[in-house]
């Protein structure tokens, strides 16, 4: 047990308490095992790693089985049950491994009775998926112990608490461990903890480019100090966004290189901190809003998201008229349809203004149906609002009703209801892309969207 | 093996080819699980070949081949799809286990004998306040034999009320005029709707107790068909019992319709008497053409009253000293108030022996008195529920009672999570108890869901989650009120 801990605390660092708690549950294969442990944490704090390191350190150490799965894979009980017996197994590669369901699968279990092997572990991941498999999957995992009558225990990952899990005819106790999310200065310890190759990798570059100055200024600057100083500055924006580890992890080091750049160079001292944060505010910044987002581009150029729409906007290639009928879907999705004859018709007579109309008018912006979202819409009357804005008439051809069902396919369009009754009219759409998208696509062909929407009158 | 390649094939009996086909060669010998397979797959296109054979020569033949092939293999043993096989031909005769050595029956005590006699399984030869009834079937079935001619019976009524039994015990009784020569000899077959997976698998069990084979469901439906459809001499009256008809039942009723329609063919000589719990079944259930089948010759079983009760118990324990007058008058006062099942009477009074046992010091005068009945009727009709609501733990307890105010509070039955909770906070509050946090809240919930004082759904809806409550309100006050004095 103290060899596990002593083998596993070098790596996990801030997590010596979990990996006593499991070392005190499951440490010793001489004991019994509790039946079944529940790790929950949020993603990135070290669950799988923690356990998989845990299990390969029992046995290597000890005459433990394991076997690691993760639920996903396991679409049905028989895949499950088979690669767990297949990791299980005492004797390797001694008979076939079949298990086609639970019963088969304990009685397997009960026959290791007598082997050697002291214990058995199973660490399931994405355990949170037992849930949806066959109604006894779950109730026999957290029992498999007292069923199999061997020292084994079942270990599932999660990131939901416990309290999901209870079904409507009860499970039997387990134990959980919780991993909390690491706080700032833990966080900043893990992530400070790379710094040795940090180093050895700058270095490397440096020697590469055959320069002895830089090479000279890089060994000066790179210190342990210098870098807990940038992974001070970098958590400061960073932190407020984002706690998941390797996420942080990557994007620490993708900002390194842009800090590291002028101090190079000999522009900026190292110990000038207040001119190094305002070299690297901006990108930070920049980085900050790119995160999750695994693109491979270079940093340091800002990119806003409107740029962004607008670009895939103007990417996007669709005819003039699919441009159109795109518009008059985000119209009729948009605007209710006791609008439309004002709207689209050219002499609707003249409207009589009336103090109601007014009151209700003078919206606030968390009612107006653009923010609110699109509501669905049939066929015809797309095909209405669409002759209504196209200022030619063009005759209704099937190149025009099959644009329709192309934008379905490229998701701007959904169906909400009737998808199997297109034809008789019944079909209800929805239009999917955003006001930003549509004003863009209006500009394309030159047609003022804002003008036909309620909301902007 | 070799015998059967000189065998003119075509004539022996298709059950059988398929069997020699596949256990022939040497090579065969493997797992059971491959040879079931290729059997199975055999056994399915059969009947479309089977129609083509005549039924008498070939099953002369097919005997002898197994009897010198099994007497030539007698010391050897038995493979397992030789065993399979001889098991389908009905050769081998499922038999159980046996006792080293029997119970002794002569050092019983009273009570003993008393509770044996009072088991449900012992059906006494002549049943007690059903003599009508046994008539009537009677008359009926002795009828029809007589009159060499086909019919159908329905026969109704709650559980434990005597049917099985009845119909049962005028079978035996013919069987025994048969043996007197004073009627003419009929088979009796009979099936249970319990006990098949399938209703089609009908069609296998008559079979099965016609010949002892067992064959596929579409060939023993053809060949039962041939059997009833064709005219031949000396074919006796057979007489078939139907059990739980209700289960038989499936959309299509094809099952149920042949059932009924053997009897109506001239050559089939075949009575049926069916058996199952609601009166009105062919109306509700069958279809037209069925109902029109199965005809008018109806009886009911009424629910047995308690002087019916008494009756049945007494009869049982005749002559035995172990039972007080009093307490068997007030078993059957009780069960008759609720159901009006013998079996259930019976069960109970059984109970009271036990309890009496174990009470009693001296075995001398072991005696079933009013007290022992009243409390194996507690712990027989009594519900549970006021018990395990004081066993409760006391947040347990506390959250039942949350569920109860929400109820009353909203006026509806079936309540949120969300909305128990904000009581339960309350009345935490009120009680001075600190409050659980609503993942232990969730806990207590299903735990009380898995022991069904609640319903509740999955745990993963939690704050959105219904819940009903399935004891009444008033149980949870009556509990827990009396608890606290």
């Amino acid at each position: 047990m103290e060899q596990i801990c002593a083998a596993l605390e070098p790596q996990f660092p801030c997590r010596e308490t979990a990996i006593t708690t499991l070392a005190q549950l499951i440490g010793d294969c001489d004991e019994a095992y509790p039946a079944a442990i529940y790790i929950y944490g949020h993603s990135g704090t070290g669950k799988t790693a923690i356990t998989k390191a845990f299990l390969q350190q029992c046995h290597k150490q000890q005459n433990v089985q394991i076997a690691q799965l993760n639920a996903i894979e396991c679409y049905t009980t028989k895949i499950l049950l088979e690669t767990v017996l297949d990791a299980l197994a005492p004797q390797q590669g001694e008979l076939e491994i079949r298990a086609d369901n639970m019963l088969e699968f304990v009685e397997q279990l009960r026959r290791w009775q007598r082997t050697k092997t002291n214990g058995f572990l199973i660490a399931i991941d994405n355990a949170e998926r037992l849930r949806d498999m066959d109604a006894n999957v779950l109730p026999v995992l957290l029992r498999l112990q007292e069923l199999s009558g061997i020292n084994i225990c079942v270990i599932l990952l999660s990131q939901l608490p416990f309290e999901k899990y209870y079904n409507k005819t009860g499970l039997s106790e387990i134990m959980t461990v919780h991993l909390a999310q690491y706080n700032k200065a833990e966080t900043q310890r893990i992530l400070g903890s790379d710094f040795l190759q940090m180093q050895q990798r700058l270095l490397r570059q440096q020697q590469l480019t055959d320069d002895e100055h830089r090479l000279q200024l890089c060994k000066q600057a790179l210190t342990a100090e210098f870098y807990n100083n940038y992974l001070n500055l970098f958590l400061s924006v960073f932190y407020k966004a984002c706690r998941d580890l390797p996420e942080l992890q990557l994007t620490a080091r993708k900002c390194f290189d842009i800090y590291v750049q002028p101090v190079l160079d000999g522009s900026i001292e190292s110990t000038d901190v207040s001119r190094l944060w305002r070299h690297i505010a901006g990108p930070l910044r920049a980085a900050l809003t790119q995160i999750y987002m695994r693109i491979e581009k270079p940093l340091g150029e800002p990119e806003l998201v409107e740029q962004s729409v607008r670009q895939l906007a103007q990417s996007l290639e669709l005819p003039y008229y699919g441009k159109y009928l795109l518009i008059a879907a985000f119209l009729a999705s948009h605007n209710s349809a006791k609008q439309d004859k004002r709207l689209f018709v050219k002499h609707h007579g003249k409207q009589r203004k009336r103090m109601q109309s007014v009151n209700a008018k003078a919206k606030t912006v968390e009612k107006m149906s653009t923010t609110l979202g699109p509501k669905s819409f049939s066929i015809d009357r797309l095909l209405a609002i669409f002759y209504a804005i196209l200022d030619e008439k063009v005759g209704l051809t099937c190149n025009l009703l099959s644009q329709i069902s192309t934008l379905v396919h490229l998701k701007l369009l959904c169906f909400v209801s009737g998808e199997n009754n297109i034809m008789d009219g019944s079909a209800k759409l929805q239009c999917t892309v955003g006001l930003e998208f549509v004003l863009h696509i209006g500009k394309v062909v030159g047609f003022n969207v804002r003008q036909y929407l309620c909301d902007f009158m | 093996t070799r015998l059967a390649e000189g065998t003119p094939r075509r004539s022996i009996q298709l059950s059988n080819i398929v069997e020699q086909r596949i256990f022939k060669d040497d090579d065969i010998i493997s797992t059971p699980k491959r040879a079931r397979s290729k059997l199975a797959e055999d056994v399915d296109y059969t009947p479309k070949k089977s129609s083509q054979k005549t039924p008498t020569r070939p099953r002369r033949v097919s005997t002898a081949i197994s009897a010198s092939a099994s007497k030539s293999k007698e010391q050897a043993p038995l493979t397992p799809s030789q065993k399979l096989k001889k098991i389908r031909s009905g050769e081998l005769s499922p038999s159980m286990e046996q006792r080293c050595q029997p119970v002794d029956a002569a050092q019983k005590s009273q009570l003993q004998l008393a509770r044996e006699q009072l088991h449900v399984s012992v059906v006494p030869k002549s049943l007690p306040c059903r003599e009508k009834e046994f008539d009537n079937i009677y008359s009926f079935l002795e009828g029809k034999i007589e009159d060499q001619c086909g019919g159908c019976m329905y026969v109704s009524g709650v559980p434990g009320t005597g049917k099985t039994a009845t119909v049962t015990g005028v079978i035996r009784t013919l069987q025994r005029q048969v043996e007197q020569r004073k009627l003419p000899a009929f088979e009796f077959l009979e099936i249970n709707g319990m006990r098949l997976t399938e209703p089609r698998q009908a069609y296998v069990q008559i079979y099965k107790q016609l010949t002892g084979k067992t064959v596929t469901w579409e060939h023993a439906h053809t060949l039962l068909e041939k059997r009833f459809t064709t005219p031949a001499p000396r074919r006796t009256t057979t007489v078939l019992l139907v059990d739980e008809l209700d289960i038989l039942c499936n959309r299509r009723q094809d099952v149920v319709y042949n059932l009924l329609d053997w009897p109506t063919k001239a050559a089939a000589r075949l009575v049926v008497v069916t058996i199952a719990n609601t009166m009105d079944l062919p109306e509700r259930v069958l279809m037209g053409k069925v109902t029109s089948r199965l005809g008018l010759t109806r009886l009911t079983f009424q629910p047995y009253t308690h002087k019916q009760l008494q009756e049945i118990v007494g009869a049982r324990l005749a002559g035995s000293e172990a039972f007080k007058g009093e307490a068997v008058q007030l078993v059957a006062r009780k069960v008759a108030a609720v159901s009006g099942d013998a079996r259930r009477a019976l069960d109970i009074c059984r109970r009271a022996t036990e309890i009496a046992d174990t009470n009693e010091a001296q075995s001398s005068q072991k005696c079933v008195n009013l007290l022992h009945v009243q409390q194996a009727l507690a712990e027989m009709i009594a519900s549970a529920k006021v018990q395990a609501i004081k066993n409760c733990s006391r947040l347990e307890q506390i959250f039942l009672q949350a569920v109860a105010a929400e109820v009353t509070r909203t006026g509806v039955e079936e309540t949120t999570f969300m909305g128990v909770y904000q009581q339960l906070e309350t009345i935490v509050a009120f009680m001075g108890v600190a409050l659980p946090a609503p993942g232990r809240a969730l806990s207590l919930c299903a735990k009380l869901g898995a022991e069904r004082l609640i319903i509740s759904e999955h745990s993963r809806h939690d704050l959105y989650q219904k819940i009903l409550l399935n004891v009444s309100t008033d149980d949870i006050h009556y509990a827990l009120r009396v608890e606290a004095n």
